[in-house]
């Protein structure tokens, strides 16, 4: 009989990148990255685990936005060529390092692109989204949701607009997997009271928040973040267990930082002749494409960094997976002595932390799934898992937090990115406008008004306000969010004035074509039955 | 995309050779209404931000006052001002109020969250029903884990100065 039990949840989400107006992207990219190092991999994971019979008690939140770029058509054909590009480079690295030290890591590379390339083509079918059903449906993979386009629940102005962010994600979820969600990811896990209002109307059954969001409620749950609380609506809230994070996520005490591992930033991107980088960069500026030969090796210049030895990283990510299971079974241990009551532990990450910065971290998971599998002592398990095994809670309220740093909202709101909420708060009220004006819209109407809803929730995206915040690519978030916004303007002014301009809103139909079943009803003001439910905004007009 | 500790620092932003930088299509510079929002950043930092017809030639003032109407803070800003960060204390419901000159504006209710335990030490105990209510539990046994908690909390606050608009 286990003495505590331990959930790992992986978030899996990017913004909806896709640029059918230019013939190569570059943050497209980001998806394609993705794909190679994390989703394709994670995947692959499982059906190993499958295969062996070997249980993989996972949660994966599945953000829509990258359910709607992993079932789009362009960016799959767009995906392909990638790898087909990415296959030569690796071939000709292959060949050009025999008899070097890094001539492992380029047979290794060169391994990997083809392999991916079969699996993902043959194997898959380019469907990532049916592999990860399939894991679903067989009850290795419990796939839970992610509010809307991610957009950052609390600092949003409307109740229309919170609780259409959870409709459309619940809704999406629905189009891909084939039900509704039973849990959800809170963009940043950014929570404010009454939040938990708005996901039991939507059939919600749990979320997760940061250390603080359950360990500062309201009453002081007596089992701290140990164990889930319930809020006064009966949504279950799982907090994030801070020890099991250090271990994997810091720079400092963290697995990831290991001399044997793969190094993130040296890339043959940057070092081979343009001539052999120009099929993958299209003319864009020069950038790593994933082909990593060298490991971390210390805190040494990039120049100096060592052959990365497959073998030797896969062993040690092996003995990480040990040692993290052996820490937690120490954990449990002496927590369920101290409290008198068996503790849940909850480990959420980014899902590309595995595979994409921690490029060895998929063989630490899966790794620690067969050496979980061996060992009574901690069981790992899912949150409805625990929930049925413990469905008695305290009942308190959340306190307001975020996983962002600080545990604030401050990443999504400071001094360099507050201008963005004037325009999206307005924006908000156009389309609640839109949606309220009338009961029966012509065929036209109808489609500009899905395009506004469209156009809101791409502005809304939380990742623009973090990217200017981190200062990373900040013209292409602000671009985003200024295109969004003003497409938006001119489909309300045109629906009032009714001028909408068919060849026109065909072009934007086009070009942001996310979330097709998204239907602007959602954003009726008689549906709000919690006014200001989960908000951290408060409005009024000059007296 | 999340923050807080990461493994390592984000990649370096790629930049192109060209001078030409596209932000976008331009957004309005404001928009007509009499409109104030107070939005909160963390447990002592909140934002208001206005829009408003006219600014008044004697500057605004911002007020921030607990719930038994005592002031929190307050800060003079000059007639251009368009937004005043506030430092307030956390786990406050108060109000805000906005003057143009001496008169009142607009006052808005703000709340901002707590950063250390509840003293609130009370118990009730529930599971979730078919029909998705609370159905009324028995107390577990255990006992309260506060001193396991560890280093759980977020560095709060911050060191934005009290009024930097």
């Amino acid at each position: 009989m286990s003495t505590g039990c331990l959930s790992l949840v992986l978030h899996a989400h990017l913004p909806f990148v896709r640029h059918p107006e230019h013939p190569s992207f570059l943050e497209e990219d980001w998806l394609f990255e993705g794909l190679t190092e994390t989703y394709v991999p994670l995947v692959r994971m499982l059906d190993r685990l499958e295969a062996d019979g070997v249980p993989s008690p996972l949660t994966l939140s599945v953000s829509p936005p990258l359910c709607e770029m992993l079932a789009d058509p362009l960016l799959r054909e767009r995906y392909a060529e990638r790898l087909d590009a990415l296959i030569r480079l690796a071939d000709e690295e292959a060949e050009a390092r025999r008899g070097t030290p890094t001539q492992d890591a380029a047979d290794h590379v060169a391994w990997l692109m083809r392999d991916t390339r079969q699996v993902w083509q043959e194997c898959y079918g380019r469907d990532l989204l049916a592999a990860l059903a399939h894991h679903q449906d067989t009850g290795r993979l419990e796939l839970i949701t992610v509010a809307g386009t991610h957009g950052f629940l609390p600092l949003m102005a409307t109740d229309e607009a919170r609780r259409a962010q959870i409709e459309v994600a619940c809704a999406n979820f629905a189009k891909h997997f084939g039900r509704r969600p039973e849990g959800i990811w809170l963009p940043e896990c950014a929570f404010a009271p009454g939040l938990d209002r708005l996901l039991a109307d939507a059939g919600l059954s749990y979320f997760f928040t940061e250390t603080h969001g359950v360990t500062y409620a309201r009453p002081r749950p007596r089992f701290g973040h140990y164990r889930h609380v319930l809020t006064e609506h009966g949504v279950a809230a799982f907090a994030r267990d801070p020890e099991c994070s250090r271990q994997v996520w810091s720079a400092d005490e963290g697995y990831p930082g290991d001399p044997l591992y793969r190094e993130f930033y040296r890339d043959v991107g940057w070092e081979a002749s343009a001539e052999r980088v120009a099929p993958i960069f299209m003319g864009g500026p020069r950038r790593g494409v994933g082909l990593k030969l060298h490991r971390v090796t210390g805190r040494v210049s990039l120049d100096q960094k060592e052959a990365w030895v497959p073998a030797w990283a896969f062993e040690r990510a092996a003995e990480h997976a040990g040692h993290f299971l052996r820490s937690r079974q120490e954990q449990v241990a002496r927590i369920a002595d101290a409290m008198g009551a068996a503790p849940h532990l909850l480990a959420p990450f980014d899902a590309e932390l595995f595979g994409h910065w921690w490029y060895e971290g998929v063989a630490f998971l899966e790794a620690l799934f067969r050496q979980a599998a061996t060992q009574d002592e901690v069981a790992l398990t899912t949150p409805r898992g625990w929930l049925a095994r413990e469905p008695v809670a305290q009942v308190v309220t959340p306190c307001a937090s975020s996983w962002g740093d600080g545990g604030s909202y401050e990443v999504w709101l400071n001094g360099g990115n507050a201008w963005m909420y004037e325009h999206l708060h307005r924006a908000e009220e156009r389309m609640v406008e839109l949606a309220n004006r009338t009961e029966t819209p012509t065929a036209l109407e109808r489609r500009a008004m899905c395009q506004a809803a469209r156009e809101l929730l791409l502005a809304q995206a939380s990742d623009w306000a973090f990217i200017v915040t981190m200062a990373t690519v900040v013209p292409y978030a602000v671009r985003r969010t200024r295109t969004h916004l003003a497409r938006l303007d001119r489909i309300h002014r045109d629906v009032l004035a009714g001028t909408i301009d068919e060849a026109w809103l065909s072009e934007v139909e086009a070009a942001d074509s996310a979330f097709q079943e998204v239907d602007p009803r959602l954003w009726r003001s008689d549906g709000v039955r919690a006014p200001g439910a989960g908000a951290a905004v408060w409005s009024a007009s000059a007296e | 995309m999340s923050s807080g500790e990461r493994i390592r620092d984000a990649a370096p932003p790629v930049t192109s050779d060209e001078g030409f930088v596209d932000w976008g299509p331009a957004l309005p510079g404001g928009y007509v209404g009499g409109r104030v929002r107070v939005m909160t950043a963390s447990p002592r930092l909140v934002r208001a931000a206005w829009e408003l017809a006219r600014d008044p030639e004697e500057g605004w003032t911002v007020r921030a006052e607990g719930a038994r109407g005592e002031e929190l803070a307050r800060a003079e800003l000059p007639p251009h001002a368009r937004e005043a960060w506030v430092r307030v204390p956390p786990a406050t419901r108060g109000r805000l109020a906005l003057h143009a000159g001496a008169d009142r504006v607009a006052i808005l209710p703000f709340e901002t969250p707590a950063d250390a335990p509840s003293e609130d030490r009370s118990e009730r105990w529930a599971s979730v029903g078919p029909d998705g209510r609370l159905q009324v539990a028995s107390t577990p046994a255990g006992r309260a884990v506060e001193r396991l908690a560890g280093p759980g909390g977020p560095s709060s606050g911050g060191s934005r100065a009290e009024v930097p608009a």
